[in-house]
């Protein structure tokens, strides 16, 4: 047997009755948080939130007392004095705090799990799952925490001091990262991570600080264990390895973040059309970064001359308040798009608005501001004689209230996501809603509700882009419905194998667009429900967007990457974006 | 230039903690089956160079050799062959001391089990109770024991006769020391008990400040009458010559 294994088997069997100690504490920690807590989702919630903390804290703990403990009470000289090198040493504590921790995190899963079986019901089980596979990316951060807490327990002499220690080591590296990170842009360098970016550079800042405190180590131990010699060793690296790391980090961010339309990385996501269909705007994310939350390059095109302009890197269109769909664009209703901070996304830099022009289009950079950003937010799938909100209920879930405004009227729709279960239609007074699985119209002068369309098993809504119909979705068939009369617009298509959607527009069409599921070989249809035209095109499947630009065409990624135009029977009219 | 038969060889060896120099261009050789004592008063850097010697504290400067390898790059392949006694025995309090000997048993390739049992006899060492119950002549029985039931080539014991009754003390000076001698393995000793090690060691060592002041055959030291006053008179006498 390897020393190695002979060193970890000997720690766990000195560790045992701290590691039984710290299951029991997890198992009361769980048990109260089921005692405790009421409801289905809370208590899921608050389980899985334990789970996490419970595994962070058990790895926190057992890294910090891997050095510390047996450093001061001399046992790491006996130890050391064996015939063991002392990177068997080292790597014998690594593969101790590794395995007690990965033990303590399945157990406390194995807990939580159990607790739901024991007290839970399927539908605590499903959000218990749904909860604690949020918690999944954060499983990069223990092995930083453990690596910043065995490189603090080499420099103390107490668990709870190399503890607090790693906590203030990891806030030392987060606060240099965030200085350097300002630091580079101002010379223009975007260094801040996407998430998988983040996992993959905890990984590497995990091995990093683990070998810097593998050679902190042998080094001291070489000198009859002085703290001062580990602590020269750990700290000249780690500056030199930040910087680098700062900067490396940063050169591959900017290249990863920038994207041209020409690029094989380019992936089209989204586009908005001026009204009178001379301009288009698309944004684009790196294939590397493709995601939610990941940045996109905002262009500008212009469909006749072929002129572009970036307007914002990183970006974001800003589209229906409700729906997915985009919010066509004039110089009454200029084009909105937030332009986001290249170090993080999640901050808001300017907001940007786009007037179109018989030539060209103008920009207007505004600072970003939230009132103004709230004035911003728009739907077009609402007529004006309504207005809709919608409002968090005591029971987690959403309401929708419809507003006539004229009259005064209020109507709550308790239960309901806003336009896609509640949707107020052209006639005043008259709402469309999916109550349960029948589609009914409500009247809310006087209450009385009929009946559109009954469903069948799981049944969904889907509005139109401007709200004049609906796709009623079920089991069986999809089923498209005009809003304000009921009236069935085509006959129904079957659910199975096909998924139909609508097609964006920058008008009122109700345009749907067919595609087979799981049969990348089989063209798309699309379905001009008022004009009854139907033609086929081949899509890029990994770039759906289809946009109708209204008596011009379509705009879409083909299957080879190119963006192109067609008219409005399906013929190629030009190549905007050749790839 | 190492003799052929030297098992340790030490050249213009230094150690220095922060700014004061421990041992300063130190020279010395171990003759191959004798059992040196090596003496100096506290803190003169015994220990430091016992812990040089195997490889748990690097040198600032100078060459070492030990049983022809190198402690430093060798350290895990030499201590194989080592056994030593440090001046401090710490372990897990609530393992007991049979399982300590059996955890420090898998280190070892030459560890003789026979001679563990033996040599626990010879000590009067009870493996059953937790290294926390043991008083602190056990602990150093058990120390003893870990350091010598693998049949080490060279024992380097640091203090070894500390904490002992009367009678550990001479069965661990006559018995376990004198039966290392007979049998020809090379024990190097560090002890402020005089007579403990007049009653083992054949050749002394003097170590004043940071150097071998000294290095000789016991009788040498010893110049009258009985060996214990003479050593200890021996010793007295080369301080004061080294303080004028």
């Amino acid at each position: 047997m390897s020393s190695v294994l002979v060193l970890v088997r000997q720690q766990l069997r000195e560790s045992r009755t701290s590691s039984i100690l710290a299951a029991l504490a997890t198992s009361a920690a769980l048990g109260f948080v089921h005692a405790w807590f009421p409801g289905p989702a809370a208590v899921s919630e608050a389980a899985a939130l334990a789970i996490g903390v419970l595994a962070a804290l058990w790895t926190l703990y057992f890294a910090s007392d891997s050095f510390a403990g047996d450093s001061a009470s001399g046992r790491l000289a006996t130890l050391s004095v064996l015939p063991v090198s002392s990177r068997a040493l080292w790597a014998s504590r690594l593969c101790f705090v590794a395995s007690t921790s990965l033990a303590q995190s399945v157990w406390a899963i194995f807990v939580g799990y159990a607790c739901q079986l024991a007290f839970g019901d399927a539908r605590s089980l499903e959000h218990f799952d749904t909860a604690l596979y949020g918690y999944v990316p954060w499983a990069f951060a223990l092995p930083v925490l453990a690596a910043a807490a065995m490189l603090a327990s080499l420099l103390v002499e107490s668990a709870l001091a190399a503890m607090v220690s790693s906590l203030l080591l990891l806030s030392g590296l987060a606060a240099v990262l965030a200085a350097l990170s300002r630091f580079l842009a101002v010379a223009g360098v975007d260094v801040r991570p996407s998430a998988g970016i983040a996992a993959t550079g905890a990984m590497l800042l995990a091995l990093m600080v683990l070998a810097l405190g593998a050679h902190s180590f042998a080094r001291g131990q070489r000198c009859l264990g002085a703290r001062r010699v580990r602590a020269f060793h750990a700290a000249w690296p780690l500056g030199v390895l930040l910087c680098v790391a700062g900067v490396a980090t940063a050169a591959e961010h900017r290249r990863r973040v920038s994207v041209e339309l020409e690029s094989p990385r380019a992936v089209m996501d989204s586009a908005s059309a001026s009204s009178d269909g001379a301009y288009i705007a698309l944004a684009v994310r790196n294939l590397l970064l493709s995601g939610d939350g990941s940045p996109a390059n905002v262009w500008l095109l212009d469909l006749e001359t072929g002129r572009r302009e970036l307007l914002a890197r990183p970006g974001r269109l800003l589209d229906d308040r409700y729906l997915r769909y985009s919010l066509p664009w004039s110089s009454e209703k200029p084009l909105r798009v937030l332009q986001n901070n290249p170090l993080d996304f999640r901050e808001l830099n300017s907001l940007i608005e786009v007037t179109p022009g018989s030539a060209s289009w103008t920009v207007n950079k505004l600072p970003a501001n939230a009132g103004v950003l709230g004035s911003w937010l728009a739907t077009r799938a609402v007529p004006a004689w309504a207005s809709v909100e919608r409002k968090h209920d005591k029971r987690g879930g959403f309401s929708t209230i419809v507003v006539w405004t004229e009259r005064g009227i209020e109507r709550v729709f308790p239960d309901t996501l806003a336009l896609h279960q509640v949707l107020p239609t052209s006639v005043a007074g008259r709402v469309l809603w999916l109550r349960q699985r029948e589609l009914v119209h409500h009247d809310m002068d006087s209450g009385a509700e009929t009946l559109v369309l009954r469903g069948e098993g799981r049944t969904h809504m889907s509005p139109s882009p401007s709200g004049s119909a609906v796709l009623v979705s079920t089991e069986v068939a999809y089923t498209a419905v005009d809003a304000t009369t009921g009236a069935v617009l085509h006959a129904p298509w079957p659910s199975k194998g096909w998924r139909v959607t609508w097609s964006d527009a920058n008008d009122d069409a109700r345009v749907v667009q067919l595609r087979a599921i799981g049969r990348p070989d089989v063209p798309s249809r699309i379905i001009d429900l008022d004009r009854g035209v139907q033609f086929e095109i081949d899509p890029d499947r990994t770039q759906p967007f289809l946009l109708r630009i209204a008596q011009r065409g379509y705009v879409f990624v083909r299957a080879d990457g190119d963006l192109v135009l067609v008219d409005l029977q399906g013929r190629l009219v030009k190549v905007l974006v050749e790839r | 230039m190492r003799s052929a038969a030297s098992v340790v060889s030490v050249r213009g060896l230094s150690v220095k903690f922060a700014r004061r120099t421990v041992l300063d261009k130190l020279d010395f050789e171990l003759v191959a089956g004798s059992v040196t004592a090596l003496v100096g008063e506290n803190g003169v850097g015994k220990s430091t160079l016992l812990r040089v010697l195997v490889g748990a504290l690097a040198a600032d400067e100078g060459s070492v050799r030990v049983l022809g390898l190198d402690p430093m790059r060798d350290g895990a392949r030499l201590r194989a062959r080592v056994g030593y006694v440090a001046d401090r025995f710490e372990v897990a309090e609530r393992t007991t001391a049979r399982e300590w000997l059996e955890f420090v048993a898998r280190f070892y390739p030459t560890w003789n089990l026979a001679e563990q049992r033996r040599l626990c006899e010879l000590l009067e060492l009870e493996l059953a109770p937790r290294v926390a119950e043991l008083s602190k002549g056990a602990r150093a029985k058990l120390a003893l024991v870990a350091a010598l039931a693998h049949e080490p080539e060279l024992l380097l014991l640091d203090e070894p006769f500390s904490g002992l009754d009367v009678a550990a003390r001479r069965a661990v000076a006559s018995a376990v020391i004198g039966h290392l001698r007979e049998a020809g393995r090379t024990v190097l000793v560090v002890s402020h008990s005089v007579a403990d090690l007049e009653r083992v060691a054949d050749r002394v060592a003097l170590l004043e400040a940071g150097r071998i002041e000294r290095h000789d055959e016991l009788e040498s030291f010893a110049a009258h009458g009985r060996r214990g006053v003479d050593l200890e008179a021996a010793l007295l006498g080369a301080k004061q010559e080294s303080c004028s």
